[in-house]
């Protein structure tokens, strides 16, 4: 292959690399639903403290030994999490946070909750929310 | 499958002599890495099944511990190979000048305290939090900064009559930008202001993570063009188009294949369907590799070397890994498997299946004194996809109860056996290399 048509492929290459960087941080959709209040922040230094993303998923990402928390924040409640954090069930660690601690971790989950729903929340997919060829959840 | 006898790349490490010392060292590193990475990752392993998990929580031991520990020192032992086999490149192309030996001496320094640190930090629970980057982000300045050294010291030798050299070089090199942009990018979330937006974080994480896979993925990739041009002889596959063609498709879906994991995030769908196109084209990399693997390569002559049969067992990784990868991409299959163990199965496949094997080819034709039977390669492999195969069951029961609305079957646990039998051969064999491996850097001069 010729060096001028190496030249061209690495243009094009580094040019779609370029326009896939900029359609990532010009993305409307991933700061429409404003951003996460100081509490939430605070809550989110804590997760990733913990390290709590090991064991289990934000939309899906993280671990796959414990449940997704994406749109767990309503189920549980402040109080609901403070009791499985001072009682943690079967592989999870034990927590020692302070109350401050568990209101903001509660807060950042609440506030995860609100930017949409993760599909692995657990619960039934009907049919009609899978998508076949458009891309609408 | 038929194999030509090597010609050149054993003969060549003998008739040349001692390996150099920074390929010695780097060796140590990786192999140190691998062996820190499989402990983390079989006590992550034990850590689901209910027999295993309350001595090790009795112990002290805890799964965001270890499996910090397997995620950072897995990636840590592709990079570190991979930079052992390019020294020695390197070192054949020209020996080493007194400037780069001193260049290479500060990055050994730099990624021996990182991995010390990192190694101490994540046992005593001090974490960055963020998926596959978990260890805190100090020791990324000393990672970036060795790396740095590296690529200077690489793009120095390189630039010289770039735009004629082999195609492997061009993914060394595009290796070197990328991992310096993507790590950097990582970070990122710190100082620009996206970084309080949730959706919007997890995004650029995928992002940058999906692109630094696709830089240690070319070093890999380049090594494995690099040892199948010795072995056949063949030096005109790496100068032709379609080397470069196959090059381009794999780069391009490095740049945006990530986004098969990000479908189900809020976000643009003009990301999502470039994802999926871009994904797509990765049918012609499956096509090419068929054809490749089903074509007669001539007379067997003698017994495969260690190389040569790893080479192969990565290509048949290859093929399906690229078969798991297009069907994940494919919108509605997604949504089943989006968040269950097919993801992981997926990752296993190909940092084990591909990316480890491919390494393993290139530390056996480094040091072929070491014995590497075919018990071991063979073993590697159906151990391996055992492990692989009970992830991926487990993922694909557990999205289709989803779909059904179903509790999870009670025999699906029982998976969990599986993958961990599977993992514990895998390990055990791995252990053998390298004590084996070891053993001949330890004798060779």
């Amino acid at each position: 292959m010729s060096p001028q048509y190496r030249k061209g492929l690495l243009c094009a290459l580094l040019c779609a690399y370029a326009v896939q960087t900029a359609l990532i941080y010009t993305d409307r959709a991933g700061t429409a639903c404003g951003p996460l209040s100081p509490a939430a922040l605070a809550g989110r230094a804590v997760w990733q403290q913990s390290n709590c993303q090991t064991c289990h998923q934000i939309y899906g990402f993280g671990g796959h030994l414990a449940p997704d928390l994406t749109n767990r924040a309503s189920l549980l409640g402040p109080a609901g999490l403070r009791a499985l954090l001072a009682s943690p069930p079967r592989q999870m660690p034990l927590y020692r946070l302070s109350a401050a601690e568990i209101d903001d971790l509660y807060a950042f989950l609440r506030e995860i909750s609100a930017t949409g729903v993760s599909v692995s929340h657990g619960s039934r997919l009907k049919l009609s929310e899978i998508p076949w060829f458009t891309f609408a959840r | 499958m038929v194999y030509v006898r090597p010609m050149n790349l054993p003969a060549d490490v003998e008739r040349t002599g001692a390996l150099c010392t920074p390929t010695r060292a780097l060796l140590w590193l990786s192999l140190g890495a691998l062996g820190l990475a499989l402990w983390g990752g079989l006590l992550s392993a034990l850590y689901y099944l209910p027999a295993s998990y309350p001595w090790l929580k009795r112990l002290g031991v805890q799964m965001h511990q270890t499996h910090s520990i397997h995620t950072s020192f897995a990636v840590a032992w592709i990079y570190l190979a991979a930079l052992a086999f390019l020294h020695e490149i390197m070192h054949r192309h020209r020996r080493f000048s007194r400037a780069e030996r001193r260049r290479i001496t500060v990055q050994l320094g730099l990624w021996t305290l990182a991995g010390v640190g990192i190694a101490v930090t994540l046992a005593a629970k001090i974490y960055s939090g963020r998926e596959y980057v978990e260890y805190h982000p100090a020791f990324g300045v000393l990672i970036l900064g060795g790396w740095a050294l590296f690529a200077w010291n690489f793009l120095l030798r390189v630039w010289r009559g770039f735009w004629s050299a082999p195609v492997y070089v061009f993914m060394w090199t595009i290796s070197c930008g990328l991992f310096v942009f993507t790590y950097a990018e990582q970070n990122a979330w710190r100082l620009l202001p996206f970084g309080r937006y949730a959706v919007a974080d997890i995004q650029l994480q995928w992002k940058s993570l999906g692109a630094m896979i696709g830089s240690f993925n070319l070093l890999v990739y380049g090594i494995s063009m690099y040892l199948g041009e010795r072995i056949s002889g063949n030096r005109a596959y790496a100068q032709s188009k379609m080397g470069f063609a196959l090059f381009g498709v794999g780069l391009l879906n490095s740049f945006t294949n990530y986004a098969h994991h990000t479908y189900h995030l809020p976000q643009s769908a003009l990301v999502k369907w470039i994802a999926f196109v871009v994904s797509m084209l990765e049918v012609v990399i499956l096509t090419r590799a068929l054809f490749d693997l089903l074509r007669p390569t001539g007379c067997a002559t003698a017994e495969p070397t260690p190389t040569e049969r790893f080479l192969a067992s990565a290509k048949w990784w290859s093929l399906g890994n690229l078969v798991l990868a297009i069907l994940i991409s494919v919108p509605p299959l997604n949504t089943l498997i989006h968040g269950t163990l097919v993801v992981v199965a997926h990752a296993m496949g190909s940092t084990i299946g591909i990316d480890t094997m491919v390494l393993f080819a290139a530390v056996s034709a480094l040091l072929p004194a070491a014995q590497v039977e075919r018990w071991l390669v063979v073993g590697l492999n159906l151990s391996l996809g055992l492990l692989v195969a009970a992830l991926a069951g487990h993922g694909l029961v557990k999205g289709y109860v989803r779909y059904l609305g179903l509790a999870a079957p009670a025999w699906q646990g029982d998976l969990h056996v599986l993958f961990v039998i599977g993992g514990l051969c895998s390990a055990a064999i791995m252990l053998v290399l390298i004590t084996r491996w070891a053993r001949a850097l330890r004798a060779r001069p």
